[in-house]
């Protein structure tokens, strides 16, 4: 019996942990578990407050996007010029309003083959050049700016043609072409706004020249004595009108320059030119105002010879002489050196690739006044001179950097400077390697 | 003497050439059009022609064109007055054989040399 007592008491003191043991385990399992399930829970409430953070961010998003897209549509409708879209097939992807307008197409109808609603002619050409020029924007990612002296008109589907001016771009997607942009616009009204100013300014020319040509006939009839001789006070005076025509005469031909490139009618006739000599040449004529105002000038040739590249001679030498010209003139006259510097140059600003991208510089650097930090904004402006220039030479027109800028604009190159006041001023010329831009117009420049 | 003939509508002009050209001992005669130009060149039959280009009615080009195209005048040196540096009307003019354009700011000394050029050049022709 105490035997059998003893087993049992030993087998409960035995079980008995176990048994607690297991309940533990049991209580600490099913712990374990709720408190799972709350975690579980509450992961679940926190990623429902994600996901309903990321619908309402998603929603601001949408709104966002559809209000941007309303914008683009409200500004693309109410744009005054017809904006065209087409893929690298010439098929159009967006029209606005005003080219479904123009060029008479239902609104929101897309893959129109360009050439069928889109015909471009330049000139009188029969020719339509509108898959062409696509072709040059979309292979070579060029930018084709037509104005009104490039004398386009565009065909529609239905037969009517307008004069159109017009830019295309290449359309472009993580760097790459993926179709081209036009915009464009009927130049009708400007075309006949063109042709009056086209001939007040030849009128203005004629009728201006005319009478400064007797005057100075006349004038120089007096000076050189041919009707008797004339007292020095008279010689004097006559002297003064002498000079003050010349001027007239040479303001009254930069003032026609102007007005032709003002109405885009200026021609740039490029021919393929070794670039030393044609500036040697365009430095021959400068050193005969050089030589009067005792002033050196310097002319450093690169290295390796230039490849021959077409410029327009002319226009490079109205752009040198205005730049020679101003050094020469801004520059105290005993100390008067202007360096020319002829270079080729690659874009250090353009990625790896764009860098084989190369230029001819032509730096005219002077050790003249320089030009004042605060006016060197306004540089380029239509009669702008500054207060230090005005001081140095009263008789400048304020119009040959003017020229110079729209002239090298004009050609596809550019023009800008570096100065200092009391220091002198560089001022850069850049042609792209590939030349200046052929463009037809009406005249060249008037000397 | 010499016979020089003015072509130009601008009377102030004309006075000046003309007054000038007399002074250097030149016999000077004068037209204010293209016609009146033609019709004087036949009659006065001159050694040199000064031409404007801008003129009402005939214009310098169409007369030169028809100067070159009469026996009198066909080879008689034209010296071109132009006020406007406009390439088609030089090219023209030159296409005509008239290779001296006289512009806006140009000296009458330089105009002398030029006629007395022209001229002893036609003197040698002749001579020949």
């Amino acid at each position: 019996m105490t035997d059998s007592f003893l087993s049992q008491f030993q087998l409960a003191t035995f079980f008995l942990p176990l048994l607690g043991l297991t309940a533990l385990s049991g209580i600490l399992i099913s712990v374990m578990l709720w408190r799972r399930v709350l975690l579980e829970q509450e992961k679940r409430a926190h990623t429902s407050d994600i996901l309903l953070k990321r619908s309402r961010e998603l929603e601001a998003t949408k709104t966002n996007v559809e209000h941007e897209r309303d914008q683009l549509t409200a500004i693309l409708s109410s744009m005054g010029e017809g904006l065209l879209v087409v893929g690298k097939d010439h098929k159009t992807i967006l029209m606005n309003q005003a080219a479904n307008i123009l060029l008479r197409t239902a609104a929101k109808e897309t893959g129109w083959d360009a050439n069928e609603i889109f015909q471009l002619y330049r000139d009188k050409s029969p020719k339509s050049e509108t898959d062409k020029l696509f072709d040059e924007v979309i292979k070579e990612a060029d930018i084709v700016n037509i104005g009104l002296s490039d004398s386009f008109t565009c065909k529609i589907r239905e037969g009517m043609t307008f004069p159109i001016t017009f830019i295309m771009a290449p359309l472009l997607r993580h760097g790459k072409v993926i179709g081209a942009i036009v915009v464009f616009r009927d130049a009708t009204k400007e075309k006949a706004v063109d042709r009056a100013k086209t001939e007040f300014v030849s009128l203005a020319s004629h009728q201006l020249r005319t009478p400064l040509t007797a005057i100075r006939l006349f004038v120089e009839m007096l000076s050189t004595g041919e009707v008797g001789e004339l007292s020095e006070k008279q010689k004097d005076y006559i002297d003064n009108v002498d000079r003050s025509t010349k001027r007239m005469i040479a303001l009254v031909n930069e003032l026609l320059n102007v007005s032709r490139l003002e109405t885009g009618r200026l021609r740039v006739d490029p021919v393929e030119v070794q670039l030393e000599e044609a500036i040697a040449v365009i430095l021959q004529e400068i050193r005969f105002l050089a030589h009067a105002k005792s002033c050196n000038i310097e002319f450093e040739k690169p290295e390796k010879r230039l490849p021959k590249i077409p410029i327009d001679v002319g226009l490079l030498g109205q752009v040198l002489g205005n730049l020679i010209s101003n050094a020469i003139k801004y520059s105290a006259k005993e100390s008067c050196t202007v360096h020319i510097k002829l270079e080729l140059k690659t874009d250090s600003k353009l990625s790896r690739q764009e860098r084989s991208v190369k230029y001819v510089q032509i730096s005219v650097q002077d050790n003249g006044i320089g030009i004042p930090r605060e006016v060197q904004s306004r540089i380029f402006e239509r009669f702008f001179r500054s207060d230090n220039a005005m001081k140095a030479d009263p008789e400048g027109s304020g119009l040959g950097l003017y020229v110079a800028k729209i002239i090298m604009v004009t050609a596809g190159g550019k023009v800008w400077f570096e100065s200092k006041e009391g220091k002198g001023t560089t001022f850069y010329v850049t042609i792209p390697i590939k030349g200046m831009k052929k463009r037809e117009g009406e005249r060249g420049i008037a000397k | 003497m010499k016979k020089i003939l003015i072509i130009d509508d601008e009377v102030t002009i004309v006075k000046a050439y003309t007054e000038h050209l007399h002074r250097k001992g030149y016999d000077v005669e004068f037209a204010f059009d293209g016609r009146e130009g033609l019709e004087k060149a036949k009659k006065f039959n001159p050694d040199l022609i000064l031409l404007d280009i801008i003129m009402p009615g005939m214009d310098g080009i169409s007369t030169l064109r028809k100067l070159r195209k009469n026996r009198k005048t066909k080879k008689t040196p034209v010296i071109i007055l132009t006020n406007l540096e406009s390439r088609e009307d030089i090219v023209e003019a030159m296409k005509e054989g008239s290779l001296y354009f006289v512009k806006a700011n140009f000296a009458l000394e330089k105009l002398d040399e030029w006629i007395i050029e022209l001229l002893d050049s036609e003197e040698r022709k002749k001579e020949k």
